[in-house]
């Protein structure tokens, strides 16, 4: 099955030396576990600065079709990331088409005071937006996904005890997606897929700090069917990074 | 990518049960308080257990580590039995209790069919290092059988130090470091102690293990001592036959660690395999 991993970074972390932590052996894990293409970030762009990240990324990219970035953006456009012009050009020289946000770590909030400007810019741009759900609550999403109902976003490494709150917000929101890299709860891919299709899921691995053979094998067994289990593989990943309006 | 045919299985998502013999040594099953357990009775466990090829669970139901040890003994014995060969379960002490009902509530489980007993220092918030699990090791030493606690770096009720100590003062009995003790700290503790406490043995059960660390276990401790455990269906337990399969063990490490590690256990306690 082609996999498209929606959950991936590069370089170094500050809490532990996770491997792989370099282009090639990013590679070489992909290889070890069957994935086509993968959507990478950049520790950078978490855990230093998020405009010095996305250019260690392009640098660290290019030439390797077969890894697209995704770049760190802080709510402080002008600021932080050069303005909206030169962020949106940066998106395009490197080829993103999805940005990733920390709000947790980075100490900002997803609400229209703090973070309006940049939220609508992607939600009208539809620029998917990846969140690890470590740095946001259940609360915080529903909250994000009420205000901006049409911004495409991807929550990553979920965990488990997560359907008592998950569940409703994704039937509540249209727009609110999950990662598989590790949606713990017993069956929880089958529960979620039964309540609001299969087009909310998207495979994930979390390399460097989760070990993604667990995502290949969940999907591989997965209860669903090949239309389906193809859907969260890779469809549904290529169907938002489409989406984005760049130009 | 897969290097070997039971990797080639799990990564194409193929049924175990023609190339490896699969013994999940952690399950529980039933649903617990703080989140929602979709298909945890017996017979969906089952039907997971099939799609996968595990041909065998050790299990201790929820409701026995958590309120109810007597009646999750109960739902033990109720699925074992109806499952046979299939299902086994085990015995779990309630450390609150005058130590010889302690000891009657154990025989009585292991008398009714149960193989092996569970402990949960952390959930019944008690020291392994105290005379209700001193009685509990006691009743598995006159049963001859073994012990899986579950362990966790820092937690100072089940560390796997305080474990070890336990494995020492009962040689005899084998214990399992359920998560091996959870964290990477944990692993690390936890691969020092085994190497030295021939009665101690790693599970692969947990969020934080990955196939480096399986490697590793298997790697410092031997693959006779590493089981496979998958938790379900607390998590969902492809998580854990991924990570354990597609680690890059050989093929022989895998059938070790996936199920004759765990037969061996179990066959020495008594239980009747298929």
């Amino acid at each position: 099955m082609f996999l498209f991993d929606a959950n991936c970074h590069v370089g170094p972390w500050p809490q532990h030396p996770y491997q792989p932590r370099t282009v090639p052996e990013l590679l070489e894990e992909t290889q070890r576990l069957g994935i086509a293409k993968a959507l990478v970030r950049h520790t950078w762009g978490w855990w230093y600065d998020p405009r010095a990240g996305n250019t260690a990324l392009e640098e660290e990219l290019r030439g390797r079709p077969q890894l697209l970035p995704c770049l760190a953006v802080s709510p402080l456009l002008a600021h932080e990331m050069g303005g909206e012009d030169s962020f949106l050009e940066a998106m395009r020289r490197s080829g993103a088409r999805a940005v990733c946000l920390y709000p947790g770590a980075q100490h900002f909030v997803l609400a229209r005071w703090c973070a309006g400007r940049l939220l609508d810019l992607l939600q009208e741009r539809r620029i998917p937006v990846l969140l690890e759900k470590e740095e946001v609550s259940w609360a915080e999403l529903y909250a994000l996904a009420s205000d901006w109902p049409l911004l495409r976003i991807v929550v990553l490494r979920t965990g488990y005890r997560i359907l008592r709150q998950c569940l409703p917000l994704l039937q509540s929101t249209e727009h609110v997606y999950l990662d598989i890299s590790y949606l713990a709860d017993n069956e929880a891919l089958e529960v979620i897929c039964a309540a609001v299709g299969p087009g909310r899921l998207v495979f994930g691995t979390g390399t460097p700090r989760v070990d993604g053979a667990g995502a290949v094998a969940r999907l591989a067994y997965a209860g669903l069917g090949e239309r389906e289990k193809e859907l969260i593989a890779v469809g549904n990943l290529e169907a938002l990074l489409a989406g984005a309006m760049l130009d | 990518m897969a290097t070997n045919a039971i990797a080639r299985a799990i990564a194409a998502g193929h049924s175990l049960a023609s190339v490896a013999e699969v013994v999940d040594i952690h399950g529980h099953g039933g649903p617990w308080y703080d989140f929602y357990v979709p298909s945890s009775d017996c017979e969906s466990m089952l039907r997971m257990m099939d799609r996968l090829g595990v041909s065998a669970v050790v299990l201790a139901p929820h409701l026995s580590v958590g309120p109810a040890v007597t009646e999750g003994n109960d739902l033990a014995i109720e699925w074992s039995r109806r499952y046979p060969r299939r299902i086994f379960g085990y015995a779990v002490p309630y450390p609150h209790q005058p130590l010889e009902l302690i000891k009657a509530e154990l025989n009585r489980a292991l008398d009714s069919g149960l193989v092996a007993i569970k402990i949960h220092p952390s959930t019944h918030n008690q020291p392994v290092l105290s005379d209700p699990y001193r009685v509990t090791w006691e009743v598995a030493r006159e049963r001859g059988t073994f012990i899986l606690s579950h362990s966790w770096h820092g937690d100072s009720r089940c560390s796997p130090a305080a474990l070890a100590e336990m494995a020492q003062q009962f040689p005899e009995v084998p214990v399992i470091l359920g998560h091996s003790g959870g964290v990477p700290a944990g692993f690390e503790e936890a691969i020092a102690l085994a190497k030295k406490q021939p009665n101690l043995y790693l599970d692969t059960c947990g969020s934080y293990v990955t196939g480096a660390w399986v490697r590793r276990f298997v790697a410092e401790v031997g693959a006779e001592r590493v089981l496979y455990g998958s938790d379900m269906p607390f998590i969902d337990p492809r998580y854990s036959l991924g990570k354990v399969g597609l680690s890059g063990l050989t093929e022989e490490e895998l059938r070790q660690v996936l199920g004759l590690s765990a037969k061996k256990l179990l066959t020495s306690a008594g239980a009747c395999l298929a």
